[in-house]
């Protein structure tokens, strides 16, 4: 009886106590915000001289660090006068240097990708109906002939997509991906109404390819990506072989921050013009009965906009101040549940500017 | 090793049963039995975060026991549900879910004391742990298959046919097991019944202590089973995994219930 009673209390308790879970933190500790000289095309600076409020600055990131708040939060980035003046990565240093998904901010870009394209004359207008460029993917319903692109840039369609059931059967559907969306019934006549959810975008993307003759990936590559100096990167097909044109992107912080700071010198990177200035002003105009989308980029007051991902994701441009931020935090995180107020992170590196 | 061959592996553990059986040669003791447990469980998955998930909710358990004075061979199917969270979630949008069906054989090796036997022997498991975090990867589930093989060792205090206390435990020295591959690079899980199943048994490999380790020990009190609640059991099930293609995962499980019988 004796040693059954040892052996079960040296069992019980060594398991009870010193096989107990820890919990461990999310977070590094406060290890600064200088960016490192990489040669990879970011001239870094310091805030002092690039007119920021240091003080303030540092108070920014040392709320990104602080280990109770805002645990999905990844990484922020602070571009000013065209230079990298603040950058931490407080969950793990390697974020640096690894793509990461952008989510619906992938969006902004497929709207990117739509205005080289107009630029370049593939795309006569925004109103042109996408039966005239995708017909083989349009069912017998007539109404949906009246879908223009700018319907699907403004999130106008009205097929029925629910993102919560749709997304994942849109990514997993045989056959065609362009028919999975546009087989889908119609809510509401096409630009009567703001509906958002990731199937017009992958109409986007089907237009892009149909109008390029290659794939939104490649024509991102010739005409954006590549131009901007980015490289490593990746984006999710389905496997009708179209780039997912709603959430398939992934791109290093860095190249985030690039794609921000062609947008806040207004479609040009380095003396190259990307996008035109007509492009941009349109695509930041509202369109909405709200007045705060374009064409999938969030306005905001003082003319500011971003690229918005699930999670956190954002490209965030401030053309008044000549500012650029980026956040990127997990990407399939609830950001309500988990980090209320992160955005507010991006508003006060804005007011940190002198 | 794909979805196809979980029916089989689980087959070959059911037959094992009948087998079992036929071995014993003195008088044998079947019991269909039912548990009933409260379980708390503490699980840090590195391939979402470091962070301690912890919950606690039930668990539920069918086993047919097959007894003599020198063999036991028991059948045990358990299902386990906890919702979990951690420090910095307030609601639980995150659960795990096991499900563990085992074959364990024990042989009555020699007395210790007039009471008290040592019975060692071996147990066939397969464990299946999916884990979903909705707060952290809505689009994402997190799990660990194992079929595995242990050595067991049991400690029996009491008369065999009347009120037992035994302490029971196991540890996996080979196994297959099948981990997501970490980073995840891609969207969103397919969540139909096949992909998943299919998913629960992605890079399946063979593996053994050094990347995986489970502990699997129970203390309980038996009654004779003309009694209605036949025992009491608190068991703790401790698993750590770490392979290469993946994130480790390490969870501990407290399990405090009873078992009837039918």
């Amino acid at each position: 009886m004796r040693l059954v009673r040892s052996v079960s209390w040296a069992i019980g308790s060594g398991l009870l106590c010193g096989c107990g879970i820890t919990d461990q933190d999310l977070k590094l500790a406060y290890g600064g915000h200088a960016p490192e000289l990489l040669g990879d095309g970011w001239v870094v600076s310091t805030p002092d001289a690039e007119g920021f409020d240091a003080a303030r600055l540092d108070a920014v990131y040392r709320d990104l660090y602080a280990r109770d708040r805002y645990p999905t939060a990844q990484g922020l980035l602070v571009v000013r006068h065209g230079r990298l003046v603040a950058e931490a990565y407080v969950r793990d240093p390697l974020d640096r240097d690894r793509p990461h998904h952008l989510q619906s901010a992938t969006k902004s870009v497929t709207a990117l990708l739509t205005g080289i394209l107009w630029d370049q004359g593939l795309l006569a207008s925004v109103h042109t109906p996408l039966y005239e460029i995708i017909p083989e993917a349009f069912d017998d319903d007539p109404a949906k002939r009246a879908i223009t692109v700018f319907h699907a840039l403004t999130m106008q369609t009205g097929l029925e997509f629910d993102n919560d059931v749709n997304t994942v059967r849109l990514v997993y559907s045989k056959g065609s991906s362009l028919e999975y969306v546009l087989h889908r019934r119609l809510t509401f006549a096409p630009g009567t109404a703001f509906y958002y959810h990731d199937g017009n975008p992958q109409l986007v993307s089907g237009a892009i390819q149909a109008l390029s003759g290659m794939t939104e990936e490649a024509f991102a590559d010739r005409h954006l990506l590549g131009p901007l100096g980015i490289h490593d990167y990746w984006w999710e097909r389905h496997g009708d072989g179209l780039s997912f044109g709603a959430f398939g992107l992934w791109l290093r912080p860095r190249d985030m921050a690039k794609i921000g700071l062609m947008l806040v010198q207004d479609g040009v990177f380095e003396d190259r013009r990307l996008v035109s200035s007509e492009w941009l002003a349109e695509a930041t105009e509202p369109h909405t009965p709200d007045g705060d989308y374009g064409y999938y980029f969030w306005l905001f007051p003082n003319d500011d906009f971003r690229a918005e991902g699930h999670g956190g994701q954002v490209i965030h441009v401030d053309g008044r101040n000549d500012l650029v931020v980026v956040l990127i935090a997990d990407s399939n995180s609830d950001l309500g549940a988990l980090s209320p107020g992160m955005y507010d992170l991006i508003e006060r590196v804005a007011a940190a500017v002198r | 090793m794909t979805p196809r061959h979980f029916v089989p592996c689980t087959a070959l553990l059911l037959a094992a049963l009948p087998l079992a059986a036929t071995a014993q040669r003195d008088s044998v003791a079947v019991d269909w039995g039912m548990e009933l447990g409260l379980s708390s469980l503490q699980l840090r998955e590195a391939a979402l975060n470091p962070l301690r998930h912890r919950g606690t909710f039930g668990s539920i358990g069918l086993l047919r026991e097959r007894s003599s004075s020198s063999v036991s061979g028991r059948l045990a199917l358990e299902a386990t549900f906890n919702p979990v969270a951690t420090r910095y979630e307030t609601g639980k949008n995150s659960f795990a879910a096991g499900l563990r069906l085992g074959y364990r054989r024990l042989y009555r090796i020699r007395d210790l004391a007039p009471d008290l036997a040592l019975h060692l022997g071996g147990t066939g498991e397969t464990y299946i742990h999916f884990a979903y975090f909705g707060d952290w990867d809505d689009s994402h589930g997190y799990w660990l298959t194992a079929y595995s093989l242990a050595p067991s060792v049991a400690l029996r205090f009491g008369r065999w046919t009347g009120r037992v206390i035994s302490l029971e435990a196991s540890m996996p020295v080979v196994a297959m097991v099948s981990r997501p591959e970490t980073p995840i690079l891609y969207k969103v899980d397919n969540n139909t019944f096949g992909a998943v199943a299919a998913k629960l048994h992605e890079n399946l490999s063979l593996t053994s202590l050094g990347e995986h380790m489970a502990v699997d020990a129970t203390l309980s009190y038996t009654r004779p089973s003309s009694h209605l609640a036949r025992s009491v059991y608190w068991r703790i099930f401790w698993l750590r995994n770490d392979m290469d293609h993946s994130a480790a995962i390490v969870s501990l499980r407290h399990t405090l219930g009873t078992s009837v019988a039918f």
